[in-house]
């Protein structure tokens, strides 16, 4: 799994590749720490390159959404494969996160 | 195989270097000690040949110096009897001198007048006139001075009467100017005895098989061997005659010839007598060099030796001082075999082997500290796993084995704990069943799977729409969830008597109807938000009417998501495609044959890759 972060004018833009899995969720999780920071974040996350998530990398995105729902800011995922897209469908977490 | 010892290859290398170069010198020192000596064996035999040759031109000269004195005398004369009774003189008086005549040429033949001192020192006079036979000395020596017109020497010849010697003559001719022509008036000879000459050649021996000979012409005095003449002559001819050789060594050429015999490599050193002989002195190198030859064979003698000592020595020495090597060797075995606690030898020097020795205790207290460790781990690890042992013993202890005929169930964790979760209630014909899945694994997983599966238990004895359970459920678990984790949770109460199921799936996967007459599909439900997230999230019951005989799969992610040493998924469609098998829809089949012929193709499709996440499959017909 390779993690992107780039901060441009006041919005996170975050860029994943790859699978997360139960190999790499612990370096994901430490990985996305910095997104974990600040007040009203803005943070939109390009899941193009994302081929497969399972339940630990849920419970990241999960944990992610509701720091930044703390915060007051927002986040979005975005160009989610079907497969990944029908996880996230399934566990019902379309419907707490944003997914354009 | 006994390994050779370090030192004994080393040294044995040693020996062979300091071999090569006392081979090479010796080798060196041979040849030009050899040299030296030949060279200097050479210039002292010219030096012995020079005083020979000085020695023998003295006698002669003598003789010439007397017989031309003597010549003269008899010139003045006319009278035969006058000049007879001159030669008798000289031969009586000429201590050097054994023999003389004087030859005057007439018709008959020479008339001789010839006198000679015997053996006992008596002299006796003898003439005659012509009658000589044409081999005779004396037309010999008429007919050389005719031809020569100058005095020459004869060569040896056995002298007259009752001497056994061999002499040489000088002979001087007397020539008369008559007109324009000089005419031979007569010859004037004197005999020299050579076995002086003989005896001098016999003595004079620079080494054993020397050789010192004089050639006049056809003879050669000093030796009788036939074979080695001609070596010698061949040496020193070179293809020139004698005279040739006399005029090349009077412009200064080499008088120094080397030849072979057989296998023995001589050289002669020859130089002129003024009456055209010539002295000759040959010596074999193999005599010359024998004093070489003594000392190269100690030379090898002290080498052998040394070299020996140098083995020996430098084995020793190299062993010595490779020693604590072994010792560490040794130590290092023992090590290995788990001796940690090996005294390594002593090291006084302040050299590698001390630095060697230093890294050895380095490394015997690094291993001895890793091994404490590893120890400590492994009891630490066995302890964990003994533990994990028990708590999988209790997890397993709260899922229901009490299966009726209509339903079966297997779990089956990735770790020694799990995450997944079912359960199922049967009371008044009411069928109450649930299948869920912590997300994560491992301990953590386990404990939420236990607060799960006691707030299921709880619920299942509310009679209340199952939407309502589920929210229960969730508010029970958010409550005690500060982690972020979450269930997904399928949950249905199925009628038996007609076949009403009543369902709410919290984020879980979908599960698979089977009807007894239709195609197999996945059971559609609304997108309830998994459990453990948000408290009081507004979860939807659903509810569908199946035929009797129908069957329904429940199963976690552990089944689809199943992969392959490739990476591929196990699927939604293959997993659909096996419902679809007759065997999945065979009511003769027991659920525990269905739920193990799933679990069976989902293991024949990984193969032998290792299970990655919990495996839950649960079975029932309507």
């Amino acid at each position: 799994m390779n993690i992107t972060i780039n901060n441009v004018d006041n919005k996170t833009l975050v860029t994943l590749d790859g699978r997360l899995d139960t190999s790499n969720a612990d370096q994901f999780q430490q990985d996305i720490a910095p997104l974990m920071e600040g007040d009203k974040p803005n943070i939109d996350i390009d899941c193009t390159g994302m081929t497969y998530t399972s339940s630990q990398g849920l419970r990241l995105f999960l944990s992610l959404q509701k720091s930044v729902m703390s915060r007051g800011g927002k986040m979005v995922m975005r160009n989610m494969n079907p497969q990944v897209k029908e996880v996230f469908d399934i566990t019902g977490f379309s419907n707490i996160i944003t997914i354009l | 195989m006994k390994s050779k010892s370090f030192s004994k290859r080393l040294s044995r290398r040693v020996i062979i270097i300091v071999a090569l170069i006392f081979i090479v010198g010796l080798i060196v020192v041979g040849i030009t000690s050899n040299n030296l000596i030949a060279k200097e064996s050479e210039r002292s035999t010219q030096a012995i040949l020079h005083s020979t040759i000085s020695s023998f031109e003295l006698p002669l000269n003598e003789v010439e110096i007397s017989t031309r004195t003597v010549a003269a005398l008899i010139e003045t004369t006319e009278d035969a009897d006058m000049a007879a009774a001159i030669i008798h003189g000289m031969v009586q008086e000429d201590t050097l001198i054994c023999g003389g005549s004087v030859m005057i040429p007439s018709a008959q033949g020479p008339s001789v007048a010839y006198s000679y001192t015997d053996s006992i020192g008596e002299t006796h006079d003898f003439r005659q006139t012509g009658g000589w036979a044409d081999d005779s000395w004396a037309t010999r020596a008429m007919n050389a001075a005719y031809k020569y017109k100058r005095p020459f020497w004869a060569p040896p010849y056995m002298a007259e009467g009752d001497r056994t010697m061999m002499v040489t003559a000088y002979c001087y001719p007397i020539f008369q100017v008559k007109g324009d022509d000089s005419v031979l008036a007569g010859i004037v000879t004197s005999e020299l005895p050579i076995d002086w000459m003989e005896r001098r050649c016999e003595e004079l021996k620079p080494y054993p098989s020397s050789l010192t000979t004089v050639t006049c012409s056809d003879k050669i005095i000093g030796i009788t061997d036939t074979v080695l003449i001609a070596q010698i002559k061949k040496a020193m001819s070179q293809n020139k005659d004698l005279q040739e050789l006399q005029q090349d060594l009077k412009k200064g050429k080499d008088s120094l010839r080397r030849f072979w015999t057989g296998s023995k490599l001589s050289f002669v050193v020859f130089g002129p007598l003024h009456n055209g002989w010539m002295v000759s002195i040959t010596c074999p190198y193999k005599e010359v060099l024998a004093v070489t030859s003594k000392m190269h064979i100690n030379l090898i003698l002290i080498g052998i030796v040394g070299l020996l000592m140098l083995y020996f020595i430098s084995r020793q020495t190299i062993r010595n001082m490779t020693k604590p090597i072994t010792q560490l060797s040794d130590a290092a075995l023992h090590i290995a075999q788990g001796d940690f606690k090996t005294t390594l030898p002593e090291i006084k020097s302040q050299d590698e082997m001390k630095h060697l020795r230093d890294s050895f205790i380095y490394m015997q207290n690094s291993i001895t500290d890793y091994i404490n460790e590893l120890k400590t781990t492994t009891a630490a690890n066995e302890r964990m796993e003994s533990e994990l042992n028990v708590a999988r013993n209790i997890q397993m202890g709260m899922l229901c084995r009490d299966y009726p005929d209509n339903l079966h169930a297997l779990l089956i964790p990735a770790k020694e704990v799990g995450g997944d979760l079912y359960d199922f209630v049967v009371r008044n014909r009411t069928l109450y069943f649930a299948v869920g899945d912590v997300s994560g694994k491992g301990v953590p997983a386990s404990l939420m799977m236990a607060i799960t599966r006691a707030a299921l238990r709880f619920v299942a004895n509310l009679d209340q729409p199952i939407n309502s359970l589920v929210s229960r459920i969730n508010n029970s678990v958010t409550d005690s969830n500060s982690n972020n984790m979450f269930v997904t949770l399928f949950v249905g109460r199925i009628n038996l008597d007609n076949g009403h199921l009543d369902y709410c799936n919290a984020g879980h996967n979908p599960i698979i109807i089977i009807p007894p007459d239709g195609e197999a599909y996945y059971l559609k439900a609304k997108a309830n938000l998994a459990i453990g997230i948000f408290e009081d999230f507004p979860y939807e019951a659903e509810s569908i009417d199946l035929a009797h005989g129908t069957r329904i799969i429940a199963y976690t992610d552990g089944i689809n998501e199943a992969e392959r040493a490739d990476k591929t998924l196990f699927g939604n469609d293959r997993l659909l495609a096996w419902a679809a098998t007759p065997k999945a829809r065979d009511l003769s089949l027991s659920e525990k044959d269905i739920v193990e012929d799933l679990y069976g193709t989902v293991k024949e499709f990984v193969g032998d890759n290792p299970q990655n996440d919990d495996i839950t499959i649960l079975s029932l017909t309507t």
